[in-house]
C-alpha cells in the first residue's frame, strides 16, 4: 500500500482558507467576490480529484504539519474514507456556491461578504475534518467548523437567529468540549497515540465497560451527528439563509458529525473491538432510536425546512446504523450513505430555497398546486425524495440495499425491520407534499403560467438532482472507496 | 556558572525608573522612548539569558560578590529565564497601549505613573531571579507597593479598592514573613538552595511544617487563590487603563511561579514537602475555586470585572496543576502561566481598546462592536477562543496537559472543574459577542462610514500581535513544551 | 568571638520594619485621597455614598 507524503491535502484546506482573505477584501465588487469563491471552489475539486486514482488503488497521501503534542502532531491523511467525505463536500461546495449567488442576490441579504467568506472557511474546515490523520487534528477541524458556521446560522441577526444561535453553540460546542475533549484525552492516556490506524488503537487497552464509556462519550459528544438527545440544533439552525442549511446542514456540518463518528468508531475502536467487546449494540440501538423517532416527528412538521431537518437527522442515524452493523457491507452501505444522502438532500434543500426566493412560501400547507407555477423545481424535489426514500434507479437505493445486505449477513434482523419501517415513513413524509404541490387545488389564484427562482438557483438544482439519478449507475467510485474504507 | 547579564535585564528598567521620574518632571515626550527602550532593551536581554542557559545550563550572580547565605545571589535557570522573557516581553507590548492611556487619563502625573511602573517591572524580574527567601519577600513588597500606588491612580472607587489590597497584600507578606521567620529558626540560613540542604533532616517537624505553611497562604492570598481572592476583583478593574495591562497578565502568574519555584527548590528524593493528602486537599480546593470564580464571572455585567474572575479560575488551573504530582500537570501549569499571561494580555488590550473609545465596559456599551471596531472585535474573539480553549490556540494546549495529569492522577474532580469553566467561559464570551454582533447600538450613524471607530494603532497593534502570538504559540506547542519546559523540571522530581 | 551577635537578623528586622513604615505609608496615603473623595472614613458610609453614585 502506497503511502505518499504530499502537499496537496493541505492545499485542499488552505485553498478555500485562503480564499477568505481576497473574498473579505474585495467586499465592494461582488463579482469579483463571487469570481473568488467560483475559482476557489473549482481549485478544490481539481486539488480533491487529483488524489482520487491513488486513494483508489489502496494507496494515501500524507503531510504533517507540525507536532503539537509528543505523538500527537497536526497531520492530514487522505484516505478512502476521508476521499469519499471530500469529494461530495467539494463538488457539492461548487453546485452551493453558484446556488447562493442566486439566492443571496435574488433576496438581496445583506452582509454578503462575511456570508461568503464564513463560507469559504467552513467548507476548509470541512474537508480539514476529511482529511485528519488524528483525532487531535479533527477535533481542531471539527471546532473550527463549529465557530465558523456560526457567523452563518445567525446571518439574518435577528432575536429568532440569536436564539438559534445559541441552541446551536450550546449543543455543539457544549458537547464536544464537554464529551468528546474528556474521551479524546482518556484515548490518549490509555493507547499513547490518536492516530487514526485500520483496526483501532484501542484494543487490549482498555476493560469493556470503559470502552463503553468511551463509546457513548464520542457517540454523544459529536452532535453534529444529529443523534438524539442532541439533535435539537439542526432544526433551529434552519433559520440560516437556504443555502447554508442546503449545505451546511444538509452535507458538511451534518456528515462532518456522522464521519468522526464513523472515524472514531472504524479507526479508533475498530470494529473488530466493537464486537469483540459486544458494545455495537449501544450505536445500533441509539441509531435506530434516532431513527425512527426523527421520522416520526418528521411527519408532523409544516415548515419545509423544518421536515428536512427532522428527515436529516434519521438519515444520519442510517450512517452510523451501519458503522455499528456486524457485517463489512453494512459498514460500506453506510459509508456510501454519505454519499447518495448527501446529493439528494441538497437537491431538496434548494428546491426549499427556490420556492422562497420565487414564492416566499416556507410552510408545506400553503403549497398546495404550487408544482403547476414551478414545474422543474418540484420534479427535482421528487426526484431527490425518491432517491432518499431509497428506490431505483436512484443513488440512495444503492447504499440503502448495501445496509439491508448487512443487516441480513449479519443477522441482525431487528435492524431490517427498523430499516424497512423507516423507509415507508420516508415515503410518507415527502410523497405527500409532492402530491399536493402537483395535484391540490391552489389555495389562492394561482400566478398564471411558470414563475420558478432565477437561473442561477436552477441550474444547480437540475446539477445535483441529475447526480442523484446518475448515481444509481455509476457509483463504482464510492463503492471501492467504501469497501477501501471497511477493509484496506 | 557566573555570569552577571541577568542582573541587567532587572537593572535596566529599575534606572530607568528614576531617570524617568527626574526626566519627566521636565520634558514629558521623552517618557515614551526612555520607558520603551528600557523595556526593549530588557526583552532583548532575556532573550539572551535565555539562550545562554539553555547551552550553559543556571547562571549566578552574586550582588557585591558576598557570597551566600549571608550574601544575595541572583540565579537564572530556564524557567526563572522563561519567565524573564515573558515579564519584559508582555510588558514591552503593554507599555504601548499604556501610553496613550495614561497621556489621556493622568495627564500631568504621567513621569509618577511610569516610574511605579517600571520599579513593578523591576521588582516582578526580582521575584523572578532572586535565590533569597528574606530578598524575595522585599521583592513582593516592592512589587506589591508599587501596585497599590497605580491602582489608587484610578477613576472612581479605586482608591477603596486599592486600600483593600493595601489590608490583604499585608495580611500575605505578614504571613510569608513569618514563614520565613521559621525557616530561618530552624536552618539558619536564607539562601533558598541552601535552606534545602537542612530540609531532609527535619522531616515530619511541626515547625516546619508551620513555616511552609505560612509561606503557601501568603503566597495564595498574593495570587488570588480561591478562597483569598476577595480583593482583586476589584483592584484590577479599577486600576487605570494603563496599569491594568500589565498587572492582570503579570501578578498572579508570577507568583505562582513562586510557589513553582519553593516547590522545585524545597523537594526533592529524600524531602517530600508534603504528604500526599494535602496534595489532595489542595486540588480539590483548586478544583472548588475553579467551579466558583467561574459561577461569580457569570454574574457580572462588566466586561473587566468578568476578566477579574476569570483570572481568579485560570490560578485555580495552575495551583491545581502544579499539586497533582505529575509531569503532565507540572508541564501543563508552566505553560498555562505563559499562555494565561498572554491570553489576559489579549482580552485586557481589547477591553482597554474598547474602554478608550465608548468610554465604558458594561455589557451594553458593547452592542455594535463588530461593526464598529472590526480589528479589535477579531483579536477580541481570538483571545476569547483562547480562554473557552478552543484548538490551535495556545488555551487549548496547557489545558490539554493539564486535563492529561489530571486523568493520570486520577484526580477527577479537577477534571470535571476545567471543563466545567471551558463550558462556563464558552457561554461568557459567547454572551459578549452576542451583544457586539447582534445589538445595534443606539447611537448609531445611518451611514456606515461614520461608523468605524477603531483604536488608535497604539492600542490595536499590540493588540493584534498579542492574538498572533496566541495561536502561533498554540501551534508551536510541541517544541515549547520539548525544548523548554521539560527541561525546566528538576530530574528526578517526580520520582 | 562568640561574644559578637548574629548581625544578620538585626539587619533583616530593619529591613521588614522599612518596608512596613513604607506600606503604612501608602495606606496613609490612599486612606486621604478616599477621605477627600467620600468625605468619611466610616465603610459602611463610603460603601453607602458608592450605592448612590
Amino acid at each position: 500500500m502506497q503511502v505518499l507524503p504530499s502537499i496537496f491535502p493541505l492545499l485542499a484546506v488552505l485553498v478555500s482558507l485562503l480564499a477568505a482573505v481576497p473574498i473579505m477584501l474585495c467586499g465592494r465588487q461582488p463579482n469579483l467576490r463571487e469570481a473568488w469563491t467560483i475559482f476557489a471552489a473549482i481549485c478544490k475539486v481539481l486539488i480533491v480529484v487529483s488524489m482520487l486514482p491513488v486513494v483508489l488503488e489502496g494507496g494515501s497521501y500524507i503531510f504533517t504539519l507540525v507536532e503539537v503534542v509528543p505523538g500527537v502532531p497536526i497531520a492530514l491523511k487522505v484516505d478512502a474514507m476521508g476521499m469519499v467525505f471530500a469529494l461530495i463536500a467539494s463538488v457539492l461546495w461548487l453546485f452551493t456556491s453558484i446556488y447562493s449567488i442566486g439566492y443571496m442576490r435574488a433576496l438581496e441579504e445583506h452582509s454578503q461578504t462575511r456570508y461568503f467568506a464564513s463560507f469559504a472557511v467552513a467548507i476548509a474546515s470541512t474537508i480539514g475534518v476529511a482529511f485528519s490523520a488524528n483525532l487531535l487534528t479533527l477535533y481542531l477541524f471539527y471546532e473550527m467548523l463549529s465557530l465558523s458556521t456560526y457567523p452563518l446560522v445567525t446571518h439574518e441577526q435577528t432575536p429568532e437567529a440569536r436564539a438559534s444561535g445559541r441552541k446551536y453553540l450550546t449543543y455543539i460546542l457544549g458537547t464536544s468540549i464537554a464529551l468528546v475533549l474528556p474521551a479524546m484525552l482518556i484515548t490518549y492516556t490509555l493507547a499513547g497515540t490518536l492516530d487514526f490506524t485500520a483496526g483501532g488503537i484501542l484494543a487490549g487497552k482498555a476493560s469493556g465497560s470503559t470502552l463503553a464509556l468511551l463509546l457513548v462519550l464520542f457517540l454523544f459528544g459529536f452532535a453534529k451527528a444529529g443523534i438524539m438527545p442532541f439533535h435539537g440544533w439542526l432544526p433551529a439552525a434552519m433559520v440560516a439563509p437556504t443555502p447554508v442549511s442546503s449545505f451546511l446542514h444538509g452535507v458538511a456540518v451534518v456528515k462532518a458529525g456522522v464521519f468522526s463518528v464513523l472515524r472514531i468508531i472504524f479507526d479508533i475502536f475498530g470494529s473488530d473491538l466493537l464486537v469483540q467487546a459486544d458494545i455495537g449494540w449501544i450505536v445500533t440501538t441509539v441509531a435506530s432510536v434516532t431513527l425512527l423517532t426523527a421520522s416520526l416527528v418528521a411527519l408532523t412538521q409544516d415548515s419545509l425546512k423544518r421536515r428536512l431537518a427532522y428527515s436529516t437527522i434519521g438519515q444520519l442515524s442510517y450512517m452510523v446504523l451501519g458503522a455499528g452493523m456486524i457485517s463489512a457491507v453494512g459498514m460500506a452501505g453506510g459509508i456510501m450513505h454519505i454519499a447518495m444522502h448527501a446529493f439528494g438532500k441538497i437537491t431538496l434543500f434548494f428546491c426549499a430555497g427556490a420556492i422562497y426566493v420565487a414564492s416566499h412560501k416556507k410552510y408545506i400547507s400553503q403549497m398546495d398546486g404550487l408544482g403547476r407555477q414551478m414545474p422543474i423545481t418540484f420534479f427535482a424535489f421528487l426526484i431527490g425524495s425518491l432517491s432518499i426514500i431509497g428506490l431505483p434507479p436512484l443513488g440512495g437505493f444503492i447504499s440503502k440495499w448495501n445496509l439491508v445486505i448487512g443487516a441480513v449477513e449479519g443477522g441482525q434482523l431487528v435492524l431490517l425491520v427498523v430499516l424497512l419501517v423507516s423507509s415507508l415513513l420516508n415515503a410518507a413524509y415527502f410523497l405527500p407534499i409532492v402530491y399536493r404541490a402537483f395535484f391540490a387545488e391552489p389555495l389562492e389564484p394561482a400566478v398564471q403560467g411558470i414563475k420558478e427562482a432565477p437561473v442561477l438557483c436552477l441550474l444547480p438544482i437540475c446539477a445535483t438532482a441529475l447526480c442523484s439519478f446518475l448515481l444509481f449507475f455509476f457509483h463504482d467510485v464510492f463503492l471501492r472507496l467504501a469497501q477501501l474504507a471497511v477493509a484496506p | 556558572m557566573k555570569s552577571n547579564l541577568h542582573m541587567y535585564v532587572m537593572a535596566v528598567p529599575l534606572l530607568t525608573a528614576f531617570m524617568v521620574n527626574i526626566c519627566g518632571l521636565y520634558n514629558r515626550k521623552v517618557i515614551a522612548p526612555m520607558v520603551l527602550g528600557a523595556l526593549g532593551l530588557s526583552s532583548l536581554l532575556a532573550v539572551i539569558v535565555l539562550n545562554r542557559t539553555l547551552t550553559l545550563g543556571s547562571l549566578s550572580y552574586t550582588v557585591g560578590a558576598w557570597t551566600p547565605p549571608g550574601g544575595i545571589e541572583l540565579l537564572v535557570d530556564p524557567l526563572s529565564a522563561l519567565m524573564l522573557l515573558l515579564i519584559s516581553a508582555v510588558a514591552f507590548i503593554a507599555t504601548f497601549a499604556a501610553l496613550p492611556c495614561v497621556k489621556r487619563d493622568l495627564e500631568d502625573r504621567q513621569h509618577i505613573f511610569f516610574t511605579l511602573y517600571l520599579i513593578l517591572i523591576a521588582g516582578l524580574m526580582g521575584l523572578v531571579l532572586t535565590a533569597d527567601a528574606f530578598n524575595l519577600y522585599v521583592m513582593l513588597e516592592i512589587t506589591s507597593i508599587t501596585t497599590y500606588g497605580l491602582i489608587a491612580l484610578g477613576r472612581g472607587r479605586a482608591p477603596l479598592s486599592s486600600f483593600n489590597y493595601i489590608i490583604m497584600g499585608s495580611v500575605a507578606a505578614s504571613f510569608y514573613l513569618l514563614g520565613v521567620g521559621y525557616l530561618y529558626l530552624l536552618t539558619g540560613t536564607l539562601n533558598m538552595a541552601h535552606i534545602a540542604t537542612y530540609l531532609p533532616a527535619l522531616q515530619g517537624s511541626a515547625a516546619l511544617a508551620t513555616a511552609l505553611a505560612f509561606i503557601l497562604v501568603g503566597l495564595w492570598i498574593k495570587m488570588a487563590f480561591f478562597p483569598l481572592h476577595g480583593w482583586l476583583p476589584r483592584a484590577y478593574s479599577d486600576a487605570p487603563d494603563g496599569a491594568g495591562v500589565l498587572i492582570a497578565p503579570l501578578m498572579t502568574k508570577v507568583t505562582v511561579y513562586l510557589m513553582i519555584r519553593l516547590m522545585f527548590t524545597f523537594q526533592s528524593p529524600e524531602f517530600q514537602l508534603v504528604n500526599m493528602d494535602i496534595h489532595n486537599l489542595i486540588v480539590w480546593v483548586a478544583a472548588i475555586g475553579i467551579i466558583c470564580a467561574s459561577s461569580l464571572a457569570l454574574a457580572q455585567r462588566n466586561l473587566k470585572l468578568m476578566l477579574t474572575y476569570i483570572i481568579i479560575a485560570e490560578v485555580g488551573y495552575m495551583v491545581g496543576g502544579a499539586w497533582l504530582a505529575n509531569e503532565q500537570g507540572m508541564i501543563g501549569t508552566i505553560l498555562h502561566i505563559v499562555n494565561d499571561a498572554l491570553m489576559t494580555l489579549c482580552l485586557f488590550l481589547a477591553a482597554v481598546a474598547i474602554a478608550y473609545r465608548t468610554g465604558s465596559l458594561q455589557f451594553e456599551s458593547l452592542k455594535g462592536l463588530y461593526r464598529r471596531m472590526p480589528w479589535t472585535m477579531a483579536a477580541f474573539t481570538i483571545g476569547a477562543f483562547a480562554m473557552i480553549g478552543v484548538p490551535p490556540t495556545a488555551g487549548f494546549f496547557s489545558k490539554w496537559y493539564l486535563l492529561l495529569g489530571g486523568i493520570e492522577s486520577g484526580q477527577w474532580i479537577y477534571v470535571i472543574a476545567l471543563i466545567f469553566s471551558s463550558l462556563v467561559n464558552a457561554i461568557l464570551f459567547f454572551r459578549i459577542i452576542e451583544f457586539a454582533y447582534f445589538q445595534k447600538a443606539e447611537d448609531e450613524p445611518a451611514h456606515p462610514q461614520g461608523l468605524r471607530m477603531e483604536a488608535p494603532m497604539m492600542i490595536l497593534v499590540p493588540l493584534l500581535l498579542s492574538a498572533t502570538a496566541l495561536i502561533l504559540i498554540g501551534l508551536g506547542t510541541g517544541p515549547l513544551v520539548e525544548n523548554l519546559i521539560s527541561l525546566t523540571i528538576p530530574s528526578g522530581f517526580f520520582g | 568571638m562568640n561574644q559578637v551577635v548574629n548581625p544578620l537578623p538585626h539587619v533583616l528586622m530593619l529591613t521588614a520594619i522599612v518596608v512596613g513604615v513604607s506600606v503604612t505609608g501608602v495606606a496613609l496615603a490612599v486612606m486621604i485621597r478616599i477621605y477627600r473623595k467620600y468625605g468619611t472614613l466610616e465603610e459602611d458610609e463610603i460603601l453607602h455614598k458608592i450605592e448612590n453614585e
